[in-house]
């Protein structure tokens, strides 16, 4: 087993594990990682996406089977 | 013979001179006179003369090619650009890999391409005759082959590299380079031309080309003259003329004309025109008959035009006409381009880009392809074995819409040919050094390799003592004794790759290492037992909470041989309590009685994985190791607690049912069931008085009825059957409520449900599994004995 530690071994730790994951726009989007690249590209299964509005209690949720997640609009992944 | 006039008997000139003296390099070659050199033709292929210093190596290899041939060079290349006369595509690409580079860089002499081609449709020629055809571009002589040859220029001519002031890069004139509209048959083999798009209006001159008389946007002068600043200053008569010649030329597609006498744009007469100006008199000359013959063509030629193109257009309202123009315009700007690459940089940039696509190792790179095509075999396309370059250049064709692939008639030539890129590909992808940086002897830097795959790293982040701290962390890895998620994490990870290297092998060799497998497993790393703080557990024992390990467990196990096996099953029997799914598995630790959600998921995968790998596994065991596994199990962990969860009960179930087909089998010695009859009866003791606390609280989510199957039947079945008919009594004793309750439960379907009535009968068999063991069988009313 190689040793060698990448940052992205953090995300590769991850995969078939539920995962947070903060987006531009204020939108935070959880699902169970299934596939990433470089880019943190990432592809979500059951992934359920909130956004919030300016008034805090009104949080929108949308679940989606499986989504792709754009890696230009990700701010932070984080295991649950 | 002095090579440049230099004189090697003089002694250097540093030694005799104190005084330094600074050579600049160009002063020194100012000095030396290249003509003077007698067989420069012979080195060069060409006249000194002709040899300029405003070498353009700024636009690529391309360029290169179009800079540093010499003229006389010109001729080779617009023979193997005539690809529309009568010599194939494929033929036209024949030439090895060798040619193709020294054509790239110039230094092919044109002998060798002007024989082949010439044998094609004419006699072989005497190298006599050769060199005379090449003495014979001299504009002053018109040799007879040259004239010959021609006719069957005519449709090529505009393919002919640049002459060396214009950068390859630079856009040809709108039409300067346009090959004409060649006969409509001939549109597969064009190489540079793409057919027309489907136009409302009828025979329009081929695309942004300035026909005279017509009402274009640029007049003729300035189409020349944008191109061609340097030489308008030069020559002011020649530029405009051969441009006008072109665009004759060009705009008269089917025609044969012959245009045998004077030069095309870009070919060598009008360059010679501006760079040697001792033949200025002799060219003058020249473009005078030439101007003559333009005249007489122009007459010739306008006149069809004319009368082709404008009737139609006389018809056409004044917005069908900006329409009109405006598509000309956008097909011109798209047209721009074309016909710059001739096949063989076409081939260079598809090997190119097929060796960004060919891998050695399509089951890692290439996976789900892989599974796609084994799920999905084409019948209708069925290969022989061995045939994947063919597959690869098909899916390439198909897949870039390559203009001669897919379903058109030239498609097998076309297949044939990228089958030949994909061989030459694949060869260089081979050669070509696996690592991604080298360091080429005598250069200053390293040379860093970037694929399709693996693009070049701009960075390598870690550092030499990044390192060295790194190998020093290993050394300290032995002595760790808690793991966080993160390690755990990183040791599944680790094992799904060593799992996924392995399989890869399998599939090249029969012979594979798994030892690097089993080393990843850490199976022997940490020892543990039920009960240790969650962090201090043998990290395999970790690495089974989570789902992803469960579902390589039958991957994995493939790999392992049974002593191997043996030790993991007997790793997890010592460790079973540290499972997530007995540790959180039993309802008995919640304060409502359920499992939750995720751990009842869990539980799932496991009956799904882990229980069907153990299965398989404790069929290879031998009786006495199964005695150990149960002792192992019984002391380690609290049994009545493990009974009450899902899992534990059917380990249980495994080991106990094997133990007692083995039994069955009649060949255990006397000691060996001895042991036996102890070790059931240690079980026993420790389930006794608990025996009910296996049935959850809840037995509709364990069992409505709709499965085929109940563990804790099955359990108890197997348990009645190792056990004598004390031990059974007991059991009954126990369990005789969960008995009446299931009977009870069966009688509530009602029997007019006929959705629901399998239930009823499932509910009943399950039970009866469990009551036949001891001569009993049950209905929905009573319970009687087995009539046999």
């Amino acid at each position: 087993m190689s040793t060698k530690e990448e940052p992205l071994d953090l995300i590769r730790f991850h995969l078939d594990e539920f995962v947070l994951i903060k987006l531009r726009g204020a939108r935070e989007i959880k699902g169970k990682l299934q596939g990433y690249d470089s880019h943190c590209n990432m592809v979500l299964s059951e992934a359920e996406e909130y956004i919030y509005n300016d008034s805090n209690d009104d949080v929108e949720t949308k679940k989606t089977e499986m989504v792709f997640v754009r890696g230009d609009s990700v701010i932070l992944i984080s295991p649950i | 013979m002095s090579f440049f006039g230099f004189d090697p008997t003089a002694p250097p000139a540093g030694r005799n001179n104190n005084k330094k003296e600074v050579y600049e390099f160009q002063e020194t070659y100012e000095g030396l006179d290249e003509a003077d050199d007698a067989f420069n033709d012979e080195t060069f292929g060409t006249s000194t003369g002709e040899i300029r210093k405003d070498f353009d190596f700024g636009a690529g290899a391309g360029a290169g090619a179009g800079a540093s041939a010499p003229p006389a060079a010109a001729p080779a290349t617009a023979s193997t650009g005539s690809v529309s006369q009568g010599v194939s595509y494929a033929q036209a690409a024949a030439p090895t890999d060798d040619e193709f580079m020294q054509d790239l860089w110039g230094t092919n002499t044109p002998i060798k391409h002007e024989q082949p081609i010439a044998s094609g449709e004419r006699k072989i020629l005497s190298l006599e005759e050769i060199e005379a055809q090449l003495t014979a571009i001299d504009p002053s002589a018109q040799p007879p082959q040259q004239q010959q040859q021609q006719p069957q220029g005519q449709f090529m001519q505009p393919y002919m590299m640049p002459p060396p002031q214009f950068g390859y890069m630079m856009p040809p004139p709108p039409g300067a380079y346009m090959p004409p509209p060649p006969p409509p048959q001939a549109y597969g083999q064009m190489p540079g031309w793409m057919p027309p798009p489907p136009m409302g209006v009828p025979p329009q001159p081929p695309v942004g080309q300035p026909v005279p008389q017509q009402s274009q946007p640029q007049p003729i002068p300035n189409t020349a003259g944008s191109v061609q600043p340097a030489e308008e200053s030069q020559v002011q008569e020649g530029a405009p003329e051969t441009a006008v010649d072109n665009s004759v030329v060009s705009s008269s597609p089917p025609k044969k004309v012959d245009l045998s006498h004077f030069p095309v744009l870009g070919s060598k007469e009008a360059h010679d025109a501006h760079h040697q100006p001792h033949r200025q008199h002799q060219q003058q000359q020249q473009q005078q008959q030439q101007q003559q013959h333009q005249q007489q063509h122009q007459h010739n030629h306008i006149a069809p035009l004319q009368s082709q193109v404008h009737p139609p257009q006389h018809t056409l309202t004044p917005e069908e006409q900006e329409r009109a123009a405006r598509r000309q315009e956008k097909v011109s700007r798209i047209m721009k381009y074309s016909g710059i690459m001739n096949p063989k940089d076409k081939d260079f940039v598809t090997r190119f880009q097929l060796s960004q696509i060919v891998t050695e190792d399509p089951y890692n790179e290439d996976f789900y392809a892989q599974v796609y095509k084994v799920i999905h075999p084409k019948n209708d396309n069925v290969q022989p074995m061995g045939s994947t370059n063919n597959s690869i250049a098909q899916a390439y064709l198909e897949q870039s819409g390559h203009r001669l692939g897919g379903r058109y008639k030239r498609a097998d030539v076309a297949l044939q040919r990228m089958q030949q890129q994909v061989q030459k590909a694949v060869t260089v992808a081979k050669e070509r050094p696996k690592l991604t940086q080298y360091a080429k002897e005598g250069a200053l830097g390293k040379i860093s390799f970037g694929t399709g795959k693996k693009p070049r790293q701009q960075l390598e982040i870690i550092s030499k003592a990044a390192e060295r701290e790194r190998a020093g962390e290993v050394k300290q890895d032995k002595e760790i004794t808690s793991y966080s998620k993160k390690d755990i994490l990183n040791i599944l990870e680790g094992i799904i790759t060593e799992l996924m290297n392995v399989e890869s092998e399998t599939r090249a060799l029969h012979d594979i290492d798994t030892s690097k497998l089993w080393d990843s497993l850490k199976v022997l790393e940490h020892a543990s037992c039920s009960g240790d703080p969650e962090p201090e557990v043998n990290p395999f024992i970790q690495c089974l909470n989570y789902n992803k390990m469960l579902k390589i467990l039958p991957r994995l196990f493939k790999f392992l041989n049974r002593e191997q096996i043996l030790t993991i099953t007997t790793l997890i029997m010592s460790n079973l309590e540290n499972l997530a799914v007995i540790k959180h598995g039993s309802y008995t630790t919640y304060a409502n009685k359920r499992v939750p959600e995720n751990i009842a998921h869990l539980v799932d995968s496991y009956s799904m994985t882990f229980s069907k790998v153990l299965m398989n596994a404790v069929l290879d065991f031998k009786f006495n190791e199964i005695i150990g596994l149960l002792v192992i199990l019984i002391e380690h962990n609290n049994v009545s607690f493990v009974s009450t969860t899902k899992i534990g009960l059917s380990i249980l179930t495994t080991l106990l049912s094997r133990a007692e087909l083995i039994i069955g089998e009649g060949t255990i010695s006397a000691t060996d069931l001895s042991e036996w009859s102890s070790c059931y009866d240690e079980l026993f003791t420790s389930l006794e008085s608990r025996i009910a606390a296996i049935f959850p609280p809840h037995p509709e989510d364990v069992d409505d009825g709709s499965s085929r199957e109940n563990y804790v039947w099955q359990f108890l079945a197997t348990l009645s059957l190792g056990g004598k008919l004390s031990h059974q009594r007991i059991i009954v004793d126990e369990v005789r409520d969960e008995i009446f309750g299931v009977m009870a439960r069966a009688k509530d379907i009602d029997p007019a449900d006929v959705a629901n009535l399998y239930k009823k009968q499932n509910l009943l068999n399950n039970l009866n599994m469990y009551l036949v063991v001891m001569g009993l069988v049950a209905d929905e009313n009573e319970i009687k004995e087995l009539q046999s």
